[in-house]
């Protein structure tokens, strides 16, 4: 348990001499964040991580540990109530060795140290790889160095429907960014009327794309503490907290209302584009900005029938509307 | 998230779930008779498990250093007050029953018991 580098040997060594250890608690005990190496990506089978010929993202990691302690979140409990930044250095020699040019950099959050956050992407920008990640900050210079260093899209809570939204959205696009919006349901400041704004908001703030989560008490959190307290846990079965079902009684509606306005979000957000098309256009963009810097690389056209390792039924093709900029890219890619 | 130390008197030092290195807020007091243990929730600078989380792990704790008996305390969660924008962190005060099944296990307080405890004077 915890954070492996450093002791995953122990563990190999006591499995080889017969003596291994049931359980290995290193919680609460992280490395050296200098010691988090470059992970063996020789080992992935990359044609399994393959939607029609193109290759997903690979998972970054540049920093561990969160300085916050969001309500709903478990985050800052697993990997630390510290912000772990790795030295730059050593996240670019990491970075630059990976065989894919676009990344998801799965840190929790950049925007924890500001200096550290610029200095990366300073560092990473000549690599030219492309990257989704969390919030950056929210600051002109780092959304400019971001976008340099390419930034392709981030995930950016949508909580209210305030101006301060609107206009963090519209300042990530300004920079050519693109925004997924996070969009939590069911905390207790939340009535139906406040989800049903919040949805309608949505299609003001011209999000690339959007995500819509119900809230669930994960341990560790204290949303989870409240709830146990207030006796309003009513399901207790793990496989239920997938963030997509309701297992508390909500303070302002019934759990099945809760569920249904869920269910609606889904369908309201991506009623007049599928999410399909919408990613599309996001994939559009960089394939646009990575054919201007040269780094473009045409889709394998071996695995232009092959989704994740299945077979892709053709048959049920996807007819939405191209743009010549989205022509241009399928020609390219074909 | 900073809490105040007028919620306790002393921090205590215990081991959380996984035996993770934990702290919390801890105040004693007698009143009328009865021994009130009232644990305080520290957030951010709680590096590990929560007072609820820990629960009867806490307790126990608590009564081993304190040399009590879990039967003879009454046992007080405290989510303190910790200034924020969010009602979430307002201040909540739980009696914990832990021989009760889940359904009566807290209870909490209104702002009246709470005062009547901290403010109890022997004289
Ligand atoms: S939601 Fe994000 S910023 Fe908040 S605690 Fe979790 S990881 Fe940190």
């Amino acid at each position: 348990m915890g954070e492996s580098e450093g002791r995953s040997e122990q563990v190999i060594q006591d499995w080889k001499n017969g003596c291994l250890k049931k359980i290995y608690n290193y919680i609460g005990n992280q490395p050296d964040i200098a010691s988090v190496g470059p992970c063996r990506r020789d080992l992935y089978k990359r044609d399994l991580y393959n939607h029609k010929g193109v290759q997903m993202v690979d998972l970054f990691n540049a920093s561990r540990g969160c300085r916050f302690s969001c309500y709903p979140c478990a985050v800052s409990y697993l990997g630390g109530r510290k912000f772990r930044p790795r030295p730059v250095d050593k996240v670019v020699e990491d970075m630059a060795g990976i065989d894919n040019n676009r990344l998801f950099i799965v840190d929790n959050s950049l925007a924890q140290d500001k200096q550290w956050e610029m200095d990366l992407f300073r560092a990473i920008a000549p690599l030219k790889k492309k990257w989704i990640s969390h919030t950056i900050e929210d600051d002109p210079e780092v959304l400019d160095l971001a976008a340099k260093a390419g930034a392709w899209y981030v995930y950016q809570a949508v909580y209210d429907t305030s101006d301060y939204i609107k206009e963090r959205v519209k300042r990530y696009h300004d920079y050519g960014i693109g925004v997924e919006g996070t969009i939590l349901f069911g905390l207790d400041n939340q009535t139906e009327d406040d989800i049903k704004r919040l949805i309608d908001f949505l299609g003001e703030i011209d999000l690339d794309l959007a995500e819509f989560t119900i809230f669930a008490p994960f341990p560790h959190t204290k949303g989870h503490d409240d709830l146990l307290r207030q006796g309003r846990i009513f399901d207790f079965d793990w496989d239920h907290y997938n963030a997509g079902q309701v297992v508390y009684q909500p303070k302002h509606m019934t759990p099945e209302k809760l569920q249904d306005l869920y269910e609606y979000a889904w369908k309201s957000f991506y009623a007049s584009e599928s999410q399909e098309a919408k990613m599309f256009r996001l994939f559009c963009n960089v394939a646009l900005r990575e054919m201007e810097e040269g780094t473009y690389r045409p889709r394998d056209r071996r695995l232009a029938n092959k989704s994740f390792g299945r077979d892709v039924d053709r048959s049920k093709r996807n007819v939405n509307v191209r743009t010549e900029s989205q022509k241009l890219i399928v020609k390219n890619a074909e | 998230m900073k809490v105040s130390p007028d919620y306790y008197d002393e921090i205590f030092p215990f081991k959380g779930e996984w035996d993770m290195e934990s702290t919390c807020g801890l105040k004693i007091r007698e009143v009328a008779g009865k021994t009130y243990v009232i644990v305080t929730e520290l957030y951010q600078d709680n590096p590990g498990t929560s007072v609820t989380y820990a629960g009867r792990k806490l307790a126990d704790q608590i009564c081993a250093a304190k040399n009590l008996k879990l039967e003879d305390i009454i046992y007080l969660e405290c989510t303190p007050n910790t200034n924020s924008k969010l009602s979430f962190y307002d201040e909540e005060y739980f009696q914990v029953d832990f021989f009760a099944d889940m359904q009566h296990k807290y209870r909490q307080l209104t702002k009246e018991e709470v005062m009547k405890i901290l403010n109890y004077n022997e004289n």
